[in-house]
C-alpha cells in the first residue's frame, strides 16, 4: 500500500498553483493555544488567501508542548483534508517510495517538507537552506525563525509584507522541557 | 556470474547506505532502513544509562511521531497486536517523564547492539503498520450512519418529543436502542437492522434479537409494550427471502413483525401516540 491522496490527482496544477503563487494571510500574532485532537500539541491558524484564484487557505502552526518541535502547514478544504504543503522541524524521516529513485536515496531526513507529487503520493525533500546543517539547526531551534523560513517557501505574507508572529503565552517550567537533541532517559528505571 | 555479484553488491550498499545516523547530545539515533506502509522509517535511539545499554523508540510511537491515522474501535486491535509483537521481540516498556510510553531493548555489551536495533525497529513496523489499516468497512460506517440520520428524522418528525434517539434502559448499560417512543406509563423499543453486506445485516439481526432478549430481565419489563425492529431494505446487504432463519428467531424476540424500511408508514398503526 503506497500512501496515495486521491484528492490530488485531477487537482495537482490547482496545488501547484496554491504554493507558488502570493499568498496573503490575517494574523499579525498567531497564538498557540491547547490542540482539540491532541493534549500534547498546541496550535494557531490565520486565513489565507491565494490573490491569483481567490481561493481560500488556512497557516497552521503546531507546536509540541514541551519542546521546541514544530509543524507549519498550509491546507486547502477545497483541494484535501490533508496539508497539501508542510514543514516537520523534526520527527521520522519520510520514503520517497518512487521506483526510480535508488533505495538509498529515497531516504529524507528531517527536517523537511512534505507535498504531494502529481500521482498523489506523498514527497518529503529539502530546500537548499535544509541541506545546509548549520541553516538547519538554527530554523528547527525556534518556531520564530521557522514561521519566515515557511512563509517565503511557499510565497505567503502579511498585507504589510512581514510574517506573522507565532506566540506562546503558555510557557512550560524548564523542568518539563524536552530537547529533541537529547535522548532523556534520566529517571527511568530500565530492566 | 559477475552480473549476480554486481547486484549483490549494490544490494549490500545500498541497504548499507540507507541506514543513517543522527548523533544527539547524549546518544545516537539510529534511521534504520525499515519503512512503514505510510513511508516513514524507523528511528530507534541508544543512550547509555551506567553501564547499561538501553535502546529506544524515544517515546515515538507515544507521540504518534510516524502520523498514523486515528480511526474509532481500532484500539483493541493494535493493543492485540503490538502485544503480540512486544512478546516475540521481548520489548519492554515503561513510561518516562512526561507520562508516555517508551518501548525499549537493554543490553551490556556493543555488540548485542544490532539484534537489539533489529527487534526494536521490527517491532516499530509492526506497530505502526498494524495502525494504518482501517479495521472497519468504510463503506458500511457511512451507509448505517446515513440510515441512522434518515430513521432517526422520521421518528422525530412522526412522534416529535416522545421519540428518544439512542436512548437505554439504567438496569441494561451496556445495551442502546436506537430510538424509544417514551409515553408516561409504556415504553417502545426500536431497533434499526441495516449493513452494506448481506453478513453484516444478519449480524445486526443477531445483535437487535439479542438486545430485545435482554429486556426480558429489565424491570421495565411490565412497561415495555413493544419491541419493533425496522429493517434497510434499501441496503446493499438486504435480500428478499434470505436470513429467514435469523429472523424467524427475530419475529420471537418481538411483538410485531419486523417492518421495512420501505414500508416504514406501518409504524404509525404499531405506535400510537
Amino acid at each position: 500500500m503506497k500512501r496515495i491522496n486521491p484528492d490530488i490527482i485531477g487537482k495537482y496544477e490547482l496545488m501547484t498553483e496554491l504554493i507558488t503563487s502570493v499568498k496573503i494571510t490575517n494574523e499579525k500574532t498567531m497564538l498557540l493555544v491547547p490542540s482539540k485532537s491532541r493534549s500534547d500539541w498546541k496550535d494557531s491558524s490565520s486565513a489565507t488567501i491565494c490573490k491569483s484564484n481567490n481561493q481560500e487557505l488556512e497557516l497552521y502552526v503546531k507546536k509540541k508542548v514541551h519542546s521546541e518541535s514544530y509543524r507549519i502547514f498550509l491546507k486547502c478544504s477545497s483541494i484535501t483534508h490533508e496539508p497539501f504543503i508542510k514543514f516537520d522541524s523534526d520527527g521520522a524521516s519520510h520514503r520517497n517510495h518512487i521506483d526510480d529513485i535508488p533505495l538509498d536515496k529515497q531516504l529524507v531526513t528531517t527536517p523537511h517538507f512534505n507535498t504531494f507529487n502529481k500521482d498523489g503520493l506523498s514527497i518529503a525533500y529539502k530546500n537548499e537552506d535544509l541541506e545546509n546543517e548549520q541553516n538547519a539547526k538554527h530554523i528547527v531551534g525556534d518556531v520564530n525563525i521557522g514561521m519566515p523560513f515557511f512563509c517565503t517557501h511557499v510565497n505567503c505574507v502579511l498585507e504589510s509584507g512581514s510574517y506573522p508572529h507565532v506566540e506562546d503565552k503558555v510557557q512550560e517550567l524548564e523542568f518539563f522541557k524536552e530537547d529533541s537533541e537529547i535522548i532523556n532517559i534520566d529517571d527511568i528505571i530500565f530492566e | 556470474m559477475d552480473v549476480f555479484e554486481n547486484i549483490s553488491d549494490i544490494i549490500k550498499s545500498s541497504f548499507c547506505n540507507i541506514t543513517q545516523f543522527k548523533l544527539k547530545k547524549n546518544g545516537l539515533e539510529v534511521i534504520t532502513p525499515y519503512s512503514t506502509i505510510n513511508n516513514k522509517f524507523v528511528s530507534v535511539f541508544i543512550a547509555y544509562q551506567g553501564d547499561k545499554i538501553v535502546i529506544t523508540d524515544n517515546a515515538w510511537l507515544s507521540l504518534n511521531y510516524y502520523e498514523t491515522p486515528i480511526y474509532d474501535d481500532a484500539g483493541v486491535i493494535i493493543k492485540k497486536v503490538s502485544d503480540a509483537f512486544a512478546e516475540s521481540y521481548r520489548i519492554k516498556n515503561t513510561i518516562n517523564s512526561n507520562g508516555l510510553i517508551l518501548y525499549y531493548k537493554s543490553c551490556k555489551r556493543i555488540e548485542e547492539i544490532p539484534s537489539m536495533v533489529f527487534d526494536l525497529a521490527n517491532f516499530i513496523v509492526g506497530v505502526v503498520n498494524s495502525s494504518c489499516i482501517q479495521y472497519k468497512d468504510e463503506k458500511d460506517e457511512k451507509d448505517t450512519q446515513l440510515f441512522r440520520t434518515k430513521a432517526n428524522t422520521f421518528f422525530v418528525e412522526k412522534f416529535g418529543e416522545y421519540a428518544h434517539i439512542r436512548e437505554g434502559l439504567d438496569d441494561i448499560p451496556s445495551v442502546r436502542f436506537n430510538t424509544i417512543i417514551k409515553k408516561a406509563t409504556s415504553l417502545t423499543l426500536v431497533s434499526y437492522i441495516t449493513g452494506s453486506t448481506h453478513i453484516i445485516l444478519e449480524n445486526d439481526i443477531r445483535k437487535t434479537a439479542v438486545n430485545f432478549e435482554l429486556t426480558e430481565k429489565s424491570r421495565y419489563r411490565s412497561v415495555i409494550i413493544d419491541k419493533i425492529s425496522l429493517i434497510n431494505d434499501e441496503s446493499d446487504g438486504y435480500r428478499e427471502g434470505k436470513s429467514a432463519t435469523y429472523l424467524d428467531y427475530l419475529r420471537g424476540k418481538m411483538t410485531k413483525p419486523p417492518v421495512l424500511w420501505s414500508e416504514r408508514d406501518k409504524l404509525m398503526e404499531y405506535i400510537r401516540i
